[in-house]
C-alpha cells in the first residue's frame, strides 16, 4: 500500500462522516492526513511511497465538524519489525499514558512534560524537544503550548480546557529538520521516530479522551 | 485557548473525537491489511 492510497481511505472516510480535513482546509497541506514513516517525525506528505515490512508508520488524522477540531495520532510499526522499534512505539503509548495522568484540573501544565519526559527517559529513549502538543478544540493550533520535557512553565490546568497532547519521541538524541518538500519534520540523524496523540478535555479527575475510539 | 462551557460544546467534541478516534482506527487496520 502507498502513503497516497492510505490517505485516501482517509479522505473517504471523513466524508462519509460529514468531517473535513483540517491540515487541507485550513493549511493548505497536500492531503487529508499527515503520514510519515520511520525517521520522518510529523507532517509527512502522502504520496507514491509504498510501505514496507518493518516500517514505523506514523498517521496524524485533525478534523473538523460542525466547528468543533479534534486531532489524534498513532504509529503502526509493520511487522516483522525490529525489537527497537516496537519498544519506541510502545514507549510513546505509555508516555502519553503517563501524560494523561498528570492533566487535571488544579494541577501544573509542565507536570504533563515532565511525566513524558520522565517516562520517555525510563524506557531508554528520547523526546524530539523542539515539537508539542498543543491546545484544540476550535482550529488546529491554540494556546498553550503543552511540551513534551519539563520545564518552569506555572500555568495551572483549569477544567474544561481542551488540548491536544503528543510525546513525539525518537530511538537516539535528535533534532528535526524541515524536508524539501517544505512540511515534513524528519529528523536530522535518521533516528527512527514514534508519535501518539489524543485530544482530551481537562477535568479534576481522569481527563476526558474523546478521541479515544483510536 | 478553547475551554468547554457547555453541554453543546461538550457533544460537539465528542463528536469530532469520535470521527477523528474512527478515522485511525480504520487507518490503522488498513495499514495491517496492507
Amino acid at each position: 500500500m502507498t502513503t497516497a492510497r492510505l490517505d485516501a481511505l482517509a479522505a473517504g472516510v471523513l466524508r462519509r462522516r460529514g468531517a473535513r480535513p483540517v491540515p487541507a482546509t485550513l493549511l493548505g497541506f497536500p492531503g487529508s492526513c499527515c503520514l510519515s514513516v520511520n525517521d520522518e517525525a510529523v507532517h509527512g506528505v502522502p504520496g507514491a511511497r509504498r510501505l514496507r515490512p518493518g516500517d514505523v508508520v506514523k498517521i496524524d488524522v485533525t478534523a473538523e465538524l460542525s466547528g468543533y477540531v479534534a486531532d489524534a495520532a498513532t504509529t503502526v510499526v509493520l511487522p516483522p519489525a525490529s525489537r527497537r522499534a516496537v519498544s519506541l512505539a510502545a514507549c510513546s503509548r505509555s508516555a502519553l499514558a503517563a501524560a494523561l495522568r498528570s492533566a487535571r484540573a488544579g494541577r501544573p501544565l509542565a507536570g504533563i512534560g515532565r511525566a513524558v519526559e520522565a517516562e520517555v527517559r525510563r524506557c531508554g529513549f528520547h523526546v524530539l524537544r523542539e515539537l508539542s502538543g498543543h491546545g484544540t478544540g476550535r482550529t488546529l493550533w491554540e494556546e498553550p503550548s503543552v511540551p513534551n520535557v519539563a520545564g518552569p512553565g506555572g500555568e495551572i490546568l483549569s477544567e474544561g480546557l481542551v488540548l491536544a497532547i503528543e510525546p513525539i519521541i525518537s530511538a537516539r538524541p535528535d533534532r528535526v529538520v524541515l524536508a524539501p518538500d517544505g512540511w515534513t519534520l524528519r529528523t536530522r540523524a535518521g533516528s527512527l521516530a514514534a508519535h501518539v496523540e489524543h485530544t482530551i478535555v481537562v477535568r479534576s479527575s481522569r481527563p476526558l479522551v474523546v478521541t479515544a475510539a483510536s | 485557548m478553547v475551554s468547554i462551557e457547555s453541554p453543546a460544546d461538550l457533544a460537539g467534541m465528542r463528536a469530532v473525537g469520535r470521527v477523528v478516534g474512527e478515522t485511525l482506527r480504520e487507518l490503522r487496520q488498513a495499514v495491517h491489511r496492507g
